[in-house]
């Protein structure tokens, strides 16, 4: 009885170390997988397509190029399904997310939702009651996005970090923090890169929190945040 | 061989050459590079789609009078040779009335979602993106569709040359968007904003080329959404449409409120606007037009006869070219009101020569020569006045 306990236990042990070398599985990141945004390579866990180091698909699903489903003969010995064609992995996988999700995503990223928010619903497209409607990205909507966000992440921002003009190494730091945060992934050095370029480089604002504003706000209109 | 040489082409290098701003259509220092222009004055198409169907007494009631639809010598408006049911002709300022042409299309399809597809498309290519292509012009978005996020049937068409179609969902943020946001140290500046924007559409690349199906509309989005902001701002003001129009907020989610929306849409220098009304159209059993008449009259007129007095009449006409088309899936058949294999648009502008290819016979019918959709899109083109033929050769000459 107590040989089998402790082998129940030392299996049980393993079980949560092999989950525990998971990140992902711990701490929210997504991005794993042929279906998530395939940008772990940064942890160095997967390559940027989201194949393991070693090219695998790490979770073994194939391509659906493979998968020929059968042929369905209908009249005149036509198999009317001959033509269908298979899709890329992923293509059509990542979400918009919809304007009902994003005052608790604001609210999860930045710690509060814009004031604005409820007044800019109309600029996210409305949808009847009872139905539903594809979210899509306009001009007008990103537009929103980007300044509910600065306004926003100019009102959360009262660390002393934001208030000093920031150099390449504090911008690529704390954009990456912030990616990290809003997107529940790592970003890639092209992420990062992009981001301190903005705030560094890319701006005559002279209010050093306006310009962490900014690159905040930015971070909050790519797809990183707003799709899913 | 022939000559490549084009208006397009002349102004490019006029442009170029001389350094100077053409036209009202160079503002800004962003002009170079953007200084040609399809059409020798601001153009806008504005397409009214009445999801459903259109009666054909819009487009040529006198082929009814007495026998169908309830038409009668007392309930119709002869604009020239273009007689209409006056629950329409009731939107239509005087002043244009003169400018009304009726225009045929056998497009052969009697189900609503194929004819709601196929009157937007040619060949492959969404028709009202080719034809703001063709437009050309600088504005930041060229392509619009007011209170939806799609063309008719759902349809999300891929862009043209670089030209999406973008929704306008809401007055208000279009309008901050082209005007800009008083400032205050917690509002985005435009310069930086313009720069975040193309940061964010930096950032989002990797994404998109990883589910380019499912985020297909972000791209261009971000493309517009900076253009926009890139863009001098003009000077627009919710309260002024709300008092034109009759509302009370900003959010377009009523026809008069997508009529206000195209207005801002055509002076923002958009090229093509679409405003669908809903599915509402589909009036099957409407056999004497009470139906169709008391929908234009409380739905569509207010909204329509605000828009073209401020925008096709009087001084409007010297600013620019605004042609406004107002058609449905198909018209309305005999004897129960349902899906006639056809449809005419009734067209308002001022390029437009008062003549008709629309009008049906006392059956709903039109001639076998009358062209198809092409054609319809051709004769936008012409009367849009571009120096090319997107959709053929016009074959509604007679009409622009």
């Amino acid at each position: 009885m107590m040989k089998s306990l402790i082998a129940a236990t030392l299996v049980s042990l393993t079980v949560v170390a092999c989950v525990a070398e998971d990140g992902s599985a711990l701490n929210g990141g997504r991005g794993g997988g042929p279906n998530g945004d395939g940008t772990q390579g940064a942890d160095g866990t997967q390559n940027p397509d989201g194949t393991n180091p070693d090219g695998t698909n790490p979770d073994g699903t194939q391509n659906p190029a493979l998968c020929q489903g059968k042929p369905h003969i209908g009249f005149g010995n036509v198999d009317f399904v001959a033509d269908r064609k298979p899709g890329e992995l992923g293509e059509n996988r990542r979400r918009i997310k919809p304007y009902s999700a994003l005052r608790t995503e604001f609210q999860r990223a930045l710690g509060a939702a814009p004031a604005g928010l409820t007044a800019a619903a109309a600029s996210f497209g409305d949808t009847p009651a009872r139905w539903y409607s594809e979210p899509v990205a306009g001009a007008v909507s990103l537009y929103s996005m980007y300044t509910l966000a600065f306004t926003t992440c100019y009102d959360t921002m009262t660390q002393a970090e934001y208030q000093a003009a920031p150099t390449q190494a504090t911008a690529e730091t704390e954009c990456s923090k912030m990616a990290r945060k809003f997107w529940q992934r790592t970003p890639t050095d092209e992420e990062r890169l992009a981001c301190a370029e903005l705030v560094v480089t890319n701006t005559t604002e002279t209010v050093a929190r306006r310009r962490w504003a900014h690159a905040c706000a930015s971070l909050i209109t790519a797809t990183g945040f707003i799709t899913f | 061989m022939k000559k490549n040489f084009s208006r397009r082409g002349f102004l490019k290098m006029a442009g170029i050459a001389a350094g100077a701003a053409v036209g009202h259509r160079l503002p800004g220092s962003s002009w170079l590079g953007e200084a040609f222009a399809a059409t020798p004055e601001p153009t806008t198409v504005v397409c009214i789609f009445l999801n459903g169907g259109i009666n054909a007494i819009f487009t040529g009631a006198d082929a009814f009078t007495n026998t169908a639809f309830g038409v009668t010598g007392n309930n119709v408006t002869a604009m020239g040779g273009v007689i209409i049911d006056t629950t329409l002709a009731a939107a239509i300022p005087t002043g244009i009335r003169t400018k009304v042409a009726s225009v045929g299309i056998r497009h052969g399809t009697t189900d609503h979602g194929n004819a709601e597809t196929s009157l937007f498309m040619s060949g492959t290519q969404s028709a009202p993106l080719v034809l703001a292509n063709a437009i050309g012009g600088n504005g930041a978005i060229k392509a619009a569709s007011v209170g939806n996020n799609t063309l008719p049937n759902g349809v999300r068409p891929n862009p043209v040359s670089g030209v999406s179609l973008q929704p306008i969902t809401d007055m208000g943020a279009t309008i901050e968007a082209v005007a800009g946001a008083a400032m205050a140290p917690n509002v985005a500046d435009r310069p930086t904003t313009a720069k975040g924007i193309l940061a964010a559409q930096k950032m989002s690349k990797p994404t998109i080329v990883k589910h380019p199906k499912s985020l297909e509309t972000v791209d261009p989005a971000l493309t517009a959404a900076y253009a926009t902001v890139s863009k001098p701002v003009q000077p627009f003001s919710a309260a002024d449409f709300n008092t034109a129009y009759g509302l009370n907020g900003t959010a377009v989610n009523n026809f008069r409120a997508k009529m206000a929306a195209a207005e801002l849409m055509v002076r923002s220098g958009a090229n093509v606007v679409v405003a669908q009304d809903d599915f509402v159209w589909d009036t099957h059993g409407d056999t004497t037009g009470n139906n169709v008449r008391n929908m234009m009259t409380q739905r569509i007129q207010p909204g329509l006869r605000t828009f073209l007095t401020r925008m096709v009449d009087g001084t409007a006409a010297m600013e620019r070219n605004v042609i406004v088309a107002i058609l449905g899936d198909f018209h309305r058949s005999l004897p129960g009101s349902d899906h006639q294999g056809n449809v005419s648009a009734l067209v308002i502008g001022k390029t437009l020569k008062n003549a008709t290819t629309g009008k049906t016979d006392g059956n709903v019918g039109l001639g076998p020569a009358v062209p198809g959709v092409a054609g319809f899109w051709q004769m936008l083109a012409a009367a849009s006045k571009v120096d090319v033929s997107p959709f053929g050769a016009n074959p509604h000459a007679v009409l622009a």
